[in-house]
């Protein structure tokens, strides 16, 4: 006999849950307690968004799902638009949260944390958000929800659990994990797609996020090799193969001349991506060779671009079946003119990202907010060479995700050094995790790149021709607020001494917030 | 007449036709023409640093002024960054409106992986708001427009989403305004108040209480009205957190915001005839969840779902508060019958807030008259102040109840201070509310608010602690190392002092109330 709160927990570690981030209310304690008895380590960020931010750069960074804890309501949604960010970003995260009373009546009755619905808001935003009814059925929807998180694409779950079972008795024993193989490609596809590849002229290679996910970028480097074919990746796939590599054209499907090249190639296979607008920052984009496509997603093989062979599989499975039959040739690999495009977005950072390339070591994991100095300069210009990483909010396109998730990336690998690029408007959205990062001691080095507020937003309404307004933002001094949080803080003026800066960051006892002053 | 224009313009003329002349919320890539337009006709933009911190903020101008609050963000991670604070005006019944870009007008419901597009945005707020809407034409704003405002006015009032596929902005179309329209407050059914009437009149032990929806309109004078009432049949007040303040809390019969004290409850169901007035009688209100009344009970609300559920009316009136007060005055001629006798609360009041007591009685000392006093949802708020910081209207004090959220009092100051400017508006809170939403502390310094800043620190979550204490398990994730607030608000520009001791407080408090900016005053919980 246990609580359903115990079987919550026994469940959560059966499946390798060693780690939850949440905070905690008075309808969860249950769990809180059941989690802290099975030895979970639980860590307590400042606001639910933070949390959720900080589970996605927990899965980002080990593959395994990063687990949400909130209470009922507000806390709830304070964690959706991490949530929907992750269902953007196809990463596998678990939120858990109490709710109404089983028998609360659907009408409502001014209830704490009571919403008009719950369940059916993050129904909206994730996968899907189940409510069980009974603490039996708890451990079948928890094992229910790390099963779909291999067995297709993975994307956030929310379980809620009526707040009055949580301490009820339940006879109905912890599920164990299941093992649900990769799935493997249809091999007439594969034939197919192979022979497309054996008699293309000018192929290339896109490679999005399903292929971190998947661990399948050392065979697409091998297959690129074999056909002399170009890898470019999204901004989900970066660092999936070297950005060193001669035939890799880095995170720069985004830029113009890459896709004028992309549109010419004969042959293009496209792996774990949607080859969406948010990807091409192009809403038009148009292929006009032969697409390959192979996803885990079904959904994906059609849409925008409509795959002529489609394979619906895992990466590694369909990669590795295809390096089964497509032979070495020596095409003459044919790269876009992407400098000029290149130089044009992110020259006003170069010295800035070259210091951070050399202060950082080759397998870093890097955390990125949708900021100018990040998809303007890092993604195209920071290369990143596997196994390090780039945690990069794409689709849904939030704003202070990096600090957070660089948290939970750190908390799940902490022996990988893991850096924060963020600026300064994003990084507001959650100065308040600086508290989380000090408690933790964790030796971030966090560089804001401060322009004085929404600088993206100021240049379009200036390229509208009008005034900007609400974009100049009265901003805190940065340095003087990581000394409040007791994090280190730092003002660098100078390419130098930002490498320098960074360098000792990484060998601190805690978190350095390096302020970058960007000139207009 | 028709007038042709883009969707942008449409939807600020809509806006400005309805008296809209501040907007909380944060520019992005879909909303910008939207920016252009509230500019180019001087409509006041506030821009918070998150844009939860916006739908506080809308929260805080609404209650205070009684008027819808409007809040603008982009689409996608904009629109659920808001969604907490729509659903805490949700279960308080505050009017707000939330206006976003949408994905373009032909986006595949399957979805494209487009810039900030979600699985079902329109769904996920629609289980939040009284309603979403996601219109399809230009020529359908100005009616959307105008609908949110008519729901506003037309019975509980309730957060509303429209949302404009963004391509719509740029577009042009050719449309009619119509008129604003007055919607007059629903009359009460004159039987149901012969009978709540005679009820009152022949009450020996009657009780009245107060909730939010005494509180707006504000201008309607409703709570005079309940005061009036209350004399004529000798009946005790005791008001909800939302109804704080509605009539005078030094009143002799007023027992003050205490329905959650086990005493009061004890003497509202010994009553044996009660009148709630605007209020859901909701567990969040009681603390309890089998609270069961002994006597007869009018319900008066703008709500008809309030009649039933957990506390069913014996004489329901579905009506506007103030009219329903006024034909009940009608009924119950003078002279005033002799007060009725109420609770004995002292001790309980002692004892819940004695933690809190030389803090709440400098507070009270160096508040000036008619204050907006702004609370989260913190221990030295809801144990202290609620009882212990007597209020008289029109005094606001403005609470994130029901829902229940953290970082709510700092934005929802930052949108009461402007508008109402000329008021005093004080924020009590804790060290864990207030790190929910410290980012606001830039936005009330670009606003250039004076506004003192109240923190009770007791170094985290520490009602949770208690909680865990009680229930015999060792505290875990409650003791936060937390930032050096008096370094923190001085990073922002914020002046900042330390008060250990109620003198301190006082001094503090009135000091920061001269002050033109904002000042943050730390407290040292014991």
């Amino acid at each position: 006999m246990t609580t359903a709160a115990q079987a919550l927990a026994l469940t959560l570690t059966a499946h390798g849950v060693d780690t939850v981030f949440g905070i905690p209310g008075t309808h969860n304690l249950a769990i809180y307690q059941a989690l802290t008895e099975a030895g979970v380590h639980c860590v307590t960020t400042r606001h639910e968004q933070g949390a959720g931010y900080a589970a996605d750069g927990y899965a980002r960074a080990t593959g395994r799902p990063g687990v949400v804890l909130t209470t009922t309501g507000p806390a709830v949604l304070n964690a959706a638009t991490a949530l929907a960010q992750a269902y953007s970003d196809s990463s596998p995260i678990l939120l858990i949260s109490p709710g109404v009373p089983l028998a609360h009546p659907r009408l409502g009755r001014g209830y704490l944390h009571e919403a008009k619905d719950q369940s059916r808001a993050l129904d909206s935003l994730c996968a899907w958000s189940h409510r069980v009814t009974s603490p039996g059925e708890l451990p079948a929807a928890l094992a229910r929800a790390f099963t779909a998180f291999t067995e297709g694409r993975p994307r956030p779950i929310h379980l809620e659990i009526p707040v009055d079972l949580l301490d009820l008795p339940t006879d109905v024993p912890p599920a164990s994990p299941l093992t649900v193989p990769p799935r493997a490609p249809d091999p007439a596809a594969v034939t197919s797609a192979a022979t497309l590849l054996g008699t293309a002229r000018r192929p290339a290679i896109v490679l999005g996020g399903g292929v971190h996910h998947s661990r399948a970028g050392t065979l697409a480097l091998t297959l690129a090799e074999r056909l002399g074919a170009p890898i470019v990746t999204t901004a989900n796939g970066k660092a999936a193969v070297p950005e060193s590599h001669p035939l890799a054209l880095g995170a720069t499907l985004h830029l113009p001349s890459v896709q004028t090249w992309l549109a010419g190639r004969d042959v293009v296979l496209a792996v774990g991506t949607e080859l969406a607008p948010s990807d091409l920052w192009a809403d038009d984009f148009r292929l006009t060779g032969r697409l390959i496509r192979i996803d885990v997603d079904p959904a994906q093989m059609h849409g925008d671009h409509p795959a002529t062979i489609p394979i619906v599989a895992d990466a590694t499975s369909a990669l590795d079946a295809l390096l089964a039959q497509v032979t070495a040739r020596p095409t003459p690999p044919e790269r876009p003119p992407l400098e000029p495009d290149l130089a044009r977005l992110a020259s006003r950072w170069a010295p800035e990202l070259k210091a951070i390339r050399d202060a950082l070591p080759a397998d870093a994991i890097v955390a990125a907010d949708n900021s100018m100095f990040c998809y303007y300069g890092a993604l195209g210009a920071l290369p990143i060479d596997p196994p390090g990483r780039f945690l990069y909010p794409t689709g849904f396109g939030t704003l202070g995700f990096a600090l957070p998730a660089a948290i939970g990336a750190k908390v799940a690998r902490p022996d990988t050094p893991v850096a924060v690029l963020a600026g300064d408007g994003a990084f507001q959205f959650s100065v308040q995790e600086l508290a989380t990062a000090v408690e933790l001691g964790l030796p971030i080095p966090i560089v804001i790149s401060v322009n004085g507020g929404y600088g993206e937003i100021r240049a379009e309404m200036l390229a509208r021709g009008m005034a900007p307004v609400a974009v100049d933002l009265h901003t805190p001094d940065f340095a003087a607020v990581a000394d409040a949080y007791g994090a280190c803080g730092v003002a660098v003026d100078t390419p130098e001494q930002l490498s320098e800066a960074v360098g000792k960051a990484l060998r601190a006892s805690g978190p350095t917030v390096i302020v970058l002053r960007e000139a207009r | 007449m028709d007038v042709t224009a883009t969707g942008a313009s449409v939807l600020v003329e809509a806006l400005s036709l309805h008296g809209v002349e501040l907007v909380f919320g944060i520019p992005g890539t879909h909303n910008v023409s939207i920016y252009a337009e509230l500019a180019a006709r001087g409509v006041r933009l506030v821009t918070p640093r998150h844009e939860q911190g916006a739908g506080y903020a809308a929260d805080g101008y609404a209650r205070a002024t009684g008027r819808p609050g409007v809040v603008l963000t982009t689409t996608g991670p904009g629109v659920i960054n808001a969604a907490t604070a729509l659903a805490q005006a949700y279960s308080d019944s505050i009017p707000m409106l939330l206006i976003s870009p949408g994905v373009p007008t032909d986006h595949p419901r399957l979805g494209r992986g487009y810039l900030h597009e979600s699985k079902d945005q329109s769904g996920a707020l629609r289980a939040l708001c009284a309603w979403s809407h996601r219109v399809s034409s230009v020529r359908e704003i100005p009616a959307a427009v105008a609908r949110a405002f008519g729901f506003f006015a037309e019975g509980r009032p309730r957060p509303v989403h429209i949302e404009i596929p963004h391509d719509l902005l740029a577009a042009e179309g050719s449309v009619t305004f119509a008129e604003p329209y007055r919607i007059v407050a629903r009359e009460p059914d004159p039987a149901a108040l012969d009978a709540a009437a005679l009820l009152l009149r022949g009450a020996a032990r009657p009780g009245i209480v107060l909730g939010g929806g005494v509180q707006c309109p504000p201008g309607q004078e409703a709570g005079a009205l309940a005061l009036r009432l209350a004399e004529r049949v000798g009946a005790r007040i005791v008001t909800t957190v939302n109804g704080k303040g509605v009539v005078p809390e030094s009143h002799p019969l007023a027992l003050g915001t205490v329905l959650h004290l086990a005493g009061a409850r004890s003497w509202l169901a010994g009553c044996d005839v009660v009148l709630a007035v605007g209020t859901e009688l909701g567990p969040a209100d009681l603390w309890v969840e089998d609270f069961a009344l002994g006597g007869r009970l009018i319900r008066v609300d703008v709500d008809p779902g309030q009649m039933h559920g957990d506390h069913v009316a014996d004489v329901p009136v579905v009506a506007d508060a103030g009219r329903a007060l006024a034909g009940l005055l009608d009924r119950i001629r003078p002279p005033d019958a002799a007060r009725a006798p109420g609770p004995d609360l002292a001790r309980e009041l002692a004892e819940l807030s004695r933690r809190w007591e030389g803090t709440l009685d400098a507070l009270g000392r160096a508040m000036p008259p008619d204050p907006i006093v702004v609370g989260d949802n913190s221990m030295m708020v809801y144990h202290g102040a609620l009882l212990s910081l007597a209020l008289d209207p029109p005094a606001r004090f403005l609470f994130p109840a029901g829902y229940g959220t953290l970082g709510y009092a700092l934005p929802a100051a930052i949108g009461a201070k402007l508008a109402c400017p000329g008021r005093p508006v004080v924020v009590l809170t804790g060290d864990g509310a207030l790190q929910f939403c410290l980012q606001e502390l830039a936005t009330a310094v670009a606003e250039q608010l004076s506004l003192p800043i109240v923190v009770s620190d007791n170094g985290g979550y520490g009602e949770i602690r208690d909680e865990m204490l009680r229930q015999d398990m060792t505290p875990v994730a409650v003791d936060l190392p937390g930032p050096d607030l008096l370094q923190l608000a001085a990073a922002y520009g914020v002046a900042a002092c330390r008060a250990d001791t109620p003198e301190e407080l006082f001094k503090a408090l009135v000091e920061a109330l001269e002050h033109p900016l904002p000042t943050l005053i730390v407290v040292r919980e014991s």
